[in-house]
C-alpha cells in the first residue's frame, strides 16, 4: 500500500479526471435521452454524442421522373436556369455561347459562397424556378463544401431536399471541379441526382486561378464544353448543346445573392 | 451502432477526421490517457514508452503514414547528431551539421515548397507544369524546427546529446506539442525527464484552468467570429467597407485565439501531467512596438529564428545596416515558413521591415522617454495604435486568398466605408460583436494579473470550477458551426 500511497498523483488530479469524465458521461447520457433543456427561451443544443454511435441514416434516393428521361435529343428551345455558387462566373458565358447557338435562353443566379446547406435549408431554388419557369435547370454546386467531416450524415438531407426542390423538372447538377480529394460531396451528389443527372467535374484537369480553387476562364470554357457534350449526349434529359461558332465572351445578365447563408 | 465502424474511426487514420484539442475524441482519450498516467507517471521508463507509443498514435490519427516519416527523421537526427558530437575534427563536425540540416529541412522543402518552387520555376521559364500531388504531414514544420534546435544545441555544445533513444524521441514527439507547437526547446524540456516527475496540485489546477481558457478561446470566440470572417475574405467586393474591417478586426481576434487557444491547451494539458512547455503568447496586441510584438507572438517561433537565424547571420553585431537587413533576412524566412506562397513571404517581409523601421526610430528620432507625463501617455497611446494596426493590416495578406483579394478588401475598406453600417450591422452581427468585444476584454487584462486570475481559480471551491466547466462545454455546443473547424497553425 505504501508504494501506491507515495506514486499516485495528488487528490486534484483525480477531482480533474473525475469531472472530465463525469462531464462527458452527463452530456453522453443528455444526447442519448433526447431531452432538450432549455433557460429560458433559449433551447440548449445536443452533444450529438449519440450521433456519433448511432450516425443518420442516409434516405434514399428518390428514382428519376419518367418525364424527365428522353432517349432522343431534344431539339426544341430551351429556358434554362443556370444556378449555383461562384464556379458560375465564367460557365455562364460560355453557356449563354451554346443558348444564342441552340436557340435556348437562359437566366443565370449567382450565390456566392454557396452550398448545399444553404439551397437545402431554403427556397432560394423553388423560388427562381417559379419566377424563370424554366423547362431546364442546371446547378453548379459543391464547392464549398469539398472538406467538410461527416458531410455523407450531415448533408444529405439538403442535397434531397435541394433534388425534390427540383420536382419533375429536367436538370443536371454540376459537382465541383476538385483541387483535392472531397470528403464525400460528389458521392452525395451522385447517389441523389443519380448518374444521368450529376457531371463529375471532377474528372477534369483545370488551369486554376490565383486562389487555387476556379478554373482560369479559358478553362471554364472547356469545362462548359464538356458539359455540354454531357448535356446531349448522357443527360437523362437530353437537350441541343451543338458548339458555338464564336466566341463572344459576353457576360449574360445575371441575379447576384449576397453570400449571406439562410440562417 | 456497427462496432466495426466506431473502431476503425477511433483507431485507424481518418484524412478529414485528425484528433483536435476541441473534440469529443480527443476528450475520451485523454481521459484514458490520464487515468493509465496516473498509475506509471513515477516510473521513468513506463512513462516515457507510454507518452511516446501515445504521441506517435496521436500523430498517426491526423498524417496516417507519414508517422514513418516522423520516426524515420528522429531516427536518422538521433544517430547523426551523437556521431557530429563525438567527431573532433571541426571541418568533419561542420560537414555533418550540414548533412543533417539537409536532410531534415529537404523533408519540409519537398512536402512543403515543391508546388511553390515549380510554380515559380514555372513563371520564371515561361513553362507550365502540373502540380505534384504531394501530401503536407501536419505539424513538420514544428517538428522540423524543434529536432533543428536540438541539432544546433548540441552542434554549438550548448546541449550534450541526449544519451537515452526514448527520451529523445519522446522530446520530439510529445503529443501537446507536436503538431502545432509550442516548439519546445530540448534545454527545457529533456532536463525534465531527467529528474522524476512530480504532479504538484495548484499545477494540476493552473493546467485545467490553461485547458478551460483554450477552449473558450478557441471553440467558442476563434470558431464563432471565423463563420463571418470566411465569408467576407472569400469575396470582399461584395461587401461594404464596414464590413470589410470588421472582418479584419475579427482575424486579428481569431487568428490570435485559436492559435494561443492551442498553445493554452498545450500547456494546460503538458503541466497536468507534470511538464512544463514554457510559454508561447504573452498579450502580443498590448504592444507598443513591432518588436514587442515579436516578443510576445509566438514566442517559440520568435526565439528560434532570433538564435538560429538572426543571431548566426550577424544579429546587431555587424552594424546599424546590417542589423537592418538580418532583421528584414529573418523575417522574409519566417514569413516563408508559414506557407508556400509569396503572401507570407509579403507579409514576414513587412514585418522584418517594420522591426528595422522601429529600430532606426529608437536610434535617431526617439533614443530617450520623453518626462511629460501627458506626452507620454499620448505618445504610448500612438504608439500602440500604429503598432497594433500594422499587425491588423498585414493580417490581410496572411489571411487573404491572393494578393488580388487582399488588395480588393484594402480597396473597399478605404474607397467605400460608410458608417452608417454600423447600426444595421449591430442588429443582425450583435453576437459577432459580443465576441469581438469579449475577445478585447480578455485580450485587456494586464499580464501582470494573470498570475492572479490563476491563483483565484486554484482558490475557487472545486463545484464551483465543475460548474464552469460545465457552463463552458454548453457553450462550446451552443456555438459550433457544422463541424469542428481545425486549428489555423495546423496548416503551417
Amino acid at each position: 500500500m505504501k508504494f501506491f500511497k507515495r506514486h499516485w498523483p495528488p487528490h486534484d488530479y483525480f477531482r480533474y479526471l473525475y469531472l472530465l469524465a463525469g462531464t462527458l458521461i452527463a452530456f453522453a447520457v443528455l444526447s442519448f435521452s433526447g431531452y432538450t433543456l432549455q433557460i429560458g427561451s433559449v433551447a440548449l443544443k445536443d452533444s450529438k454524442i449519440k450521433q456519433f454511435f448511432y450516425p443518420d441514416t442516409v434516405p434514399v434516393a428518390p428514382k428519376i421522373d419518367s418525364s424527365q428521361i428522353t432517349e432522343k435529343v431534344d431539339s426544341s428551345a430551351q429556358r434554362f436556369l443556370f444556378i449555383g455558387d461562384s464556379m458560375l462566373e465564367f460557365l455562364r458565358i460560355r453557356m449563354n455561347e451554346y443558348c444564342k447557338k441552340n436557340g435556348h435562353t437562359m437566366q443565370t443566379v449567382i450565390w456566392y459562397s454557396s452550398s448545399s446547406l444553404w439551397y437545402g435549408q431554403c427556397d432560394t431554388l423553388q423560388h427562381f424556378i417559379k419566377k424563370y419557369n424554366p423547362t431546364y435547370v442546371v446547378l453548379v454546386l459543391g464547392a464549398n463544401e469539398l472538406f467538410i467531416k461527416d458531410i455523407k450524415t450531415e448533408r444529405a438531407k439538403f442535397v434531397s431536399n435541394i433534388v425534390a426542390q427540383m420536382g419533375k423538372l429536367p436538370f443536371i447538377w454540376v459537382g465541383p471541379p476538385n483541387w483535392k480529394d472531397d470528403t464525400g460531396i460528389n458521392d452525395l451528389i451522385l447517389q441523389y441526382a443519380g448518374e444521368s443527372r450529376y457531371f463529375p467535374s471532377k474528372n477534369l484537369t483545370y488551369e486554376r486561378t490565383k486562389d487555387g480553387a476556379h478554373p482560369k476562364r479559358e478553362s471554364a470554357y472547356k469545362w462548359m464544353d464538356s458539359i455540354a457534350v454531357f448535356m446531349q449526349n448522357k443527360a437523362a434529359y437530353k437537350v441541343l448543346m451543338t458548339p458555338p461558332d464564336t466566341l463572344y465572351g459576353k457576360v449574360p445578365p445575371t441575379v447576384i445573392l449576397q453570400p449571406n447563408p439562410p440562417f | 451502432m456497427q462496432w466495426s465502424t466506431l473502431f476503425q474511426d477511433l483507431l485507424f487514420y481518418k484524412p478529414d477526421a485528425p484528433i483536435l484539442f476541441n473534440s469529443g475524441i480527443f476528450w475520451l482519450l485523454f481521459i484514458l490517457v490520464l487515468s493509465v498516467y496516473a498509475a506509471i507517471y513515477r516510473n521513468n521508463t513506463a512513462r516515457t514508452v507510454f507518452l511516446l507509443g501515445f504521441s506517435l498514435f496521436f500523430y498517426y490519427k491526423s498524417s496516417g503514414v507519414y508517422v514513418l516519416l516522423l520516426i524515420g527523421t528522429i531516427v536518422f537526427v538521433y544517430y547523426l547528431t551523437r556521431l557530429m558530437h563525438r567527431q573532433q575534427n571541426q571541418r568533419r563536425k561542420r560537414w555533418m551539421l550540414i548533412f543533417n540540416v539537409i536532410v531534415t529541412l529537404g523533408f519540409l522543402a519537398y512536402y512543403k515548397y515543391t508546388n511553390f518552387f515549380l510554380d515559380n520555376f514555372a513563371l520564371l521559364t515561361g513553362n507550365d507544369f502540373d502540380h505534384a500531388d504531394i501530401f503536407l504531414p501536419v505539424g513538420i514544420s514544428f517538428y522540423t524546427f524543434q529536432i533543428l534546435s536540438y541539432v544546433f544545441d548540441v552542434y554549438r555544445r550548448d546541449l550534450e546529446p541526449e544519451k537515452d533513444f526514448l527520451n529523445y524521441a519522446f522530446y520530439i514527439t510529445f503529443f501537446p506539442q507536436l503538431v502545432a507547437g509550442p516548439i519546445v526547446r530540448a534545454s527545457l524540456f529533456l532536463p525534465q525527464l531527467k529528474n522524476r516527475i512530480i504532479i504538484h496540485a495548484a499545477e494540476v489546477q493552473k493546467g485545467f484552468f490553461l485547458i478551460m481558457q483554450g477552449l473558450f478561446k478557441k471553440a467558442v470566440l476563434a470558431d464563432y467570429v471565423s463563420q463571418y470572417n470566411d465569408l467576407i475574405f472569400a469575396s470582399p467586393g461584395t461587401y461594404s467597407g464596414f464590413e470589410n474591417l470588421m472582418a479584419v478586426y475579427g482575424y486579428t481576434l481569431q487568428i490570435y485565439c485559436d492559435f494561443s487557444g492551442y498553445s493554452d491547451m498545450a500547456i494546460g494539458i503538458g503541466k497536468m501531467m507534470g511538464f512544463d512547455l514554457g510559454i508561447n503568447f504573452n498579450k502580443p496586441y498590448q504592444s507598443l512596438s513591432i518588436t514587442e510584438f515579436w516578443r510576445r507572438w509566438h514566442i517559440s517561433l520568435s526565439t528560434w529564428l532570433r538564435d538560429y537565424l538572426y543571431i548566426p547571420l550577424g544579429g546587431n553585431r555587424k552594424g546599424k545596416w546590417r542589423t537592418y537587413i538580418n532583421l528584414f533576412i529573418t523575417m522574409l524566412l519566417g514569413g516563408l515558413w508559414h506557407g508556400p506562397s509569396w503572401k507570407f513571404v509579403f507579409w514576414g517581409g513587412m514585418h522584418g521591415a517594420g522591426l528595422a523601421i522601429h529600430k532606426l526610430w529608437k536610434t535617431y528620432v526617439m533614443p530617450g522617454e520623453l518626462k511629460s507625463k501627458p506626452a507620454a501617455i499620448l505618445y504610448k497611446f500612438l504608439s500602440w495604435f500604429l503598432t497594433f494596426h500594422f499587425v491588423v493590416f498585414l493580417w490581410i495578406f496572411f489571411r487573404a486568398q491572393s494578393f488580388d483579394l487582399a488588395w480588393e478588401m484594402i480597396g473597399q475598406i478605404f474607397g467605400s466605408m460608410d458608417m452608417a453600417y454600423l447600426q444595421p450591422f449591430w442588429s443582425v452581427r450583435y453576437i459577432f460583436v459580443v465576441m469581438l468585444l469579449t475577445g478585447a476584454a480578455i485580450h485587456a487584462v494586464p499580464s501582470r494579473l494573470f498570475p492572479k486570475m490563476e491563483n483565484a481559480f486554484v482558490q475557487t471551491p472545486f463545484v464551483l470550477k465543475a460548474f464552469a466547466f460545465i457552463v463552458l462545454i454548453q457553450l462550446v455546443i451552443q456555438f459550433r458551426s457544422a463541424s469542428v473547424q481545425p486549428f489555423i497553425y495546423f496548416q503551417f
